[in-house]
């Protein structure tokens, strides 16, 4: 075989090169790796610490079990650096954890099953003591929802987990509207359902409306906010208000308002029931309401309204406003709620009033000195 | 053909060369550990500092820059438990709705030391004593809602920290800084068997005494002899400015922190070049630099602060405050006024003895208060002053004003006290030469003569 120099020197210069790369890599590939810069996920708890039962109930019930750290020693830094706040009381924190396991994490659990939380649950649930104050509104935040990921809690130290209506509409509506917000977050609700109230919402007003926000097809104030707000407290009061709430609701809804010296009524009379008289408005108040008399037939139908006249104690006559605002409240909420369940159902296999049975079965049952056991009896 | 070899050989050398200089990274390392291995060792030997010989610690804790510090004892423990103590009127607020005295509070809750951009300690769970300082409510006041720092404070309160960068450990101190405001604050360590009430109970009654918001100022006398005025000190938050300098120009403002030994500045002041922070309580009640042994806080002599005519100075003349001739005199003084004929001052009873300075006339004032039903009749009996030194003082009758010709009328034994009263050289002392809330008034030579007088 011819083999000219020009190739001799050619295959020197490649063995060489060759031989310098592999000697250069051997070299440095003798450097060893040095333990992980990431914390060890498998911490392992330490059962001499004073709050080792409630670690292991939270690592047992949330981290292991659908990938979610449930924070009540509140590092300032998971917070916003914004707001002054404070950790939660640690008692606080055990009743927390477990009365959302019980009225919310379960619920879901039972009706969408470990998968769905486990991939749609908050990662991160944070208990912050204090209330966050806006310095922009300087009106508090009762919590936050950060990237689908994140559920803030806040106020946590004025809990009291022994009054069961507080803390359903201190925090468990949260909790159900936070989550929702996330799910919405992950899949969008239908469009139409921003149609409903289109043109009604006052993002920077509604903290001054009141009962009469019903009858604008709302649920709440805050659900007048926005769309986005309005869909996730249609859901959150769907499963958290009881029936009597829900009608309650319901009944303002359907009424007509009218707004007299800054209250917004929902009756009136004429004095010495006198036409030609001025009309009176009773405000939407507990105490002036209260005073009105109502006579129903033998099917439970209201037939008369009627207050007593103060100096003459006869009965003048109460009428309700006209509904003029050309709104139907209670279509509209019901409609609200129509999509919701329609998305509930197609988006996540969800019945939403089985999920709704479910939490309200739960509220009935609802004994957080029993629910305190599922800490206090860990070994 | 060789100029391919050389060109192939000088690609070799530049090669290795390449190759060298890829390995050169192998430096001798800095830290003998990785930064995670170290960080932890490091959160290690902070837990074992804090939780080791009782795990007791004194915490000089700032909130903010316009409030004192408090002082805290905290019990770190290894189960993740912190006992923290304290004892401030904000814990006499939540206690017992009252912020005009100071009360002891203790409680549990639970601490950690993290790596969090660094070494943190964190109080992470909500302790009611110690956490109001970062709670956002409205710091409260006595007349209602607080507007400190201006503005409502509905969302700040105080704006304290209960997270803290751990800067360093030097001997039994620990130094940090709040992590979201950046005050530096100091941990000591206390013996293992000290009592929080107790210990607490005494700074807060060295709280109560150190200063008084009765006398109007007090110095900080430099080395150099330079004196710098010291306003509000009572308050926790002094202003001060150089003796003869204008106040509105020149002043500044501290908070300081009272603690079981004397106070310290929350930051190092320097003062014409000499550097202070902290001082200790001396035995007569004024305060000694630490730092230089030298500067001292102290009030005016005791002999000035009588003749200051802003303050007013009583003696009630009761058995703790009369002795000898001047107890007896007041007695028979007040046994005398049967013998005045006017109805409205017969049997008056002398109260108490009044001592003020009139800069108009240049005479202190004795005035000796009779009383009837609940009208007071004032005797005055004027004296010039003269002091040899700074804790001696006599006085040279000069004449009588108001009631003063009537009871002395009256009252044979008045004309006795004041010949003794200025015949006499007094001794002055008091517990606390810069906070003279009492002065003892005892003649020289015959100490069992003497008159306590009261700042009022």
């Amino acid at each position: 075989m011819y083999i000219t120099m020009k190739k001799i020197q050619y295959y020197i210069s490649a063995l060489l090169l060759v031989g310098f790369v592999a000697m250069s890599m051997s070299s440095c590939s003798e450097e060893k790796l040095g333990p992980t810069i990431f914390p060890d996920e498998d911490e392992v708890l330490d059962p001499t610490a004073t709050t080792y039962k409630l670690d292991k109930y939270l690592k047992e019930n949330y981290l292991d079990k659908y990938n979610l750290t449930f924070l009540y020693k509140m590092p300032d830094v998971s917070a916003n650096m914004n707001y002054n706040l404070v950790p939660a009381r640690y008692e606080n924190a055990l009743d927390l954890a477990v009365t959302c396991q019980y009225l919310w994490f379960e619920p879901y659990e039972a009706l969408g099953g470990i998968d769905f939380l486990k991939t749609y649950s908050p990662r991160i649930i944070l208990l912050v003591g204090s209330q966050a104050i806006s310095s922009a509104t300087r009106q508090p935040v009762d919590g936050l929802t950060e990237g689908g990921v994140k559920i803030t809690l806040f106020n946590v130290n004025s809990m009291d987990a022994t009054n069961k209506d507080a803390m359903n509409e201190n925090y468990f509506h949260t909790m159900h509207r936070e989550f929702a917000n996330i799910l919405r977050q992950n899949k969008t609700y239908p469009t139409e359902f921003n149609t409903v109230s289109v043109g009604h919402y006052v993002p920077s007003e509604w903290r001054e409306r009141g009962n009469e926000i019903n009858s604008a097809g709302f649920v709440s104030k805050y659900a007048s906010s926005e769309s986005s707000v309005d869909f996730a407290e249609t859901i959150a009061c769907y499963i958290v208000f009881t029936d009597q709430q829900w009608d309650d609701m319901l009944a303002y809804a359907a009424c007509g308002w009218h707004k007299d010296k800054n209250k917004y009524c929902r009756y009136y009379y004429y004095p010495d029931n006198d036409m030609t008289k001025d009309i009176v408005y009773i405000p939407n108040t507990e105490d002036d309401e209260k005073k009105i008399n109502v006579v129903r037939d033998d099917f439970g139908i209201v037939v008369q309204r009627y207050i007593y006249d103060g100096t003459t104690h006869s009965r003048i006559t109460v009428y309700p406003v006209e509904d003029e605002d050309g709104i139907n409240g209670v279509e509209a909420i019901e409609k609200k709620v129509q999509y919701a369940r329609q998305w509930f159902r197609e988006a996540w296999g969800i019945d939403l009033d089985a999920l709704r049975d479910e939490v309200r079965a739960r509220q009935d049952a609802y004994n957080i000195e029993e629910l305190r056991k599922r800490v206090y009896d860990i070994q | 053909m060789k100029k391919i070899l050389n060109i192939s050989l000088l690609m070799l050398a530049a090669l290795s060369t390449l190759t060298l200089t890829s390995c050169l990274h192998e430096m001798d390392e800095v830290f003998d550990d990785d930064a995670v291995i170290r960080m932890n060792n490091a959160m290690e030997d902070y837990e074992n500092v804090l939780t080791s010989n009782g795990g007791k610690w004194q915490l000089e804790y700032y909130s903010n820059t316009t409030e004192p510090g408090y002082t805290y004892v905290l019990t770190f423990a290894k189960d993740g438990s912190v006992v923290m103590s304290g004892h401030n009127k904000w814990i006499n607020y939540i206690k017992n709705n009252n912020l005009n005295t100071s009360a002891f509070g203790s409680m549990t809750s639970m601490w950690d030391v993290i790596g969090d951009n660094g070494l943190v300690l964190t109080f992470n769970s909500y302790n009611d004593f110690f956490h109001l300082f970062s709670s956002p409510d409205a710091v409260p006041t006595t007349g209602g809602t607080m507007t400190a720092g201006g503005g409502s404070t509905a969302g700040r309160g105080h704006e304290g920290d209960y997270e803290f960068n751990l800067m360093k450990f030097s001997g039994d101190t620990i130094y940090m800084t709040g992590k979201k405001y950046n005050y530096h604050m100091i941990m000591t360590r206390l013996p293992q068997d000290t009592n929080d009430s107790t210990y607490l109970t005494g700074v807060a009654n060295l709280n109560k005494n150190m200063f008084t918001s009765k006398l109007p100022y007090v110095y900080i006398v430099l080395p150099n002899g330079n004196r710098w005025i010291v306003k509000s000190a009572a308050s926790g938050y002094m202003k001060i400015y150089p003796e003869g300098q204008d106040e509105v120009t020149t002043s500044e403002s501290h908070n300081f922190i009272i603690t079981n030994d004397g106070m310290a500045f929350r930051d190092e002041l320097v003062l014409e070049g000499y550097k202070i922070q902290r001082f200790k309580r001396q035995a007569d009640g004024t305060a000694l630099c630490v730092e230089d042994n030298q500067t001292l806080i102290t009030a005016d002599p005791l002999s000035v602060c009588l003749t200051n005519s802003v303050l007013n100075w009583k003696s009630n003349m009761k058995k703790e405050a009369a002795g000898g001739i001047y107890s007896e005199y007041a007695t028979q003084i007040s046994s005398e006024t049967k013998n005045i004929t006017a109805a409205t001052l017969k049997n008056a009873t002398l109260k108490e003895i009044q001592i003020n300075y009139i800069d108009s006339i240049s005479a202190a004032v004795v005035t000796m208060n009779f009383s009837k039903s609940s009208k007071t009749y004032p005797a005055r009996f004027q004296f010039t002053v003269a002091s040899s030194t700074d804790n001696q003082i006599s006085f040279t009758y000069k004449g009588m004003t108001d009631y003063g010709e009537r009871f002395y009328a009256a009252c044979p034994t008045i004309e006795k006290f004041i010949q003794a009263f200025a015949a006499a050289k007094f001794d002055l002392t008091s517990p606390s030469l810069l906070a003279p809330t009492t002065i003892t008034m005892a003649e020289n030579g015959n100490a069992g003569n003497f008159i306590v007088l009261t700042l009022q």
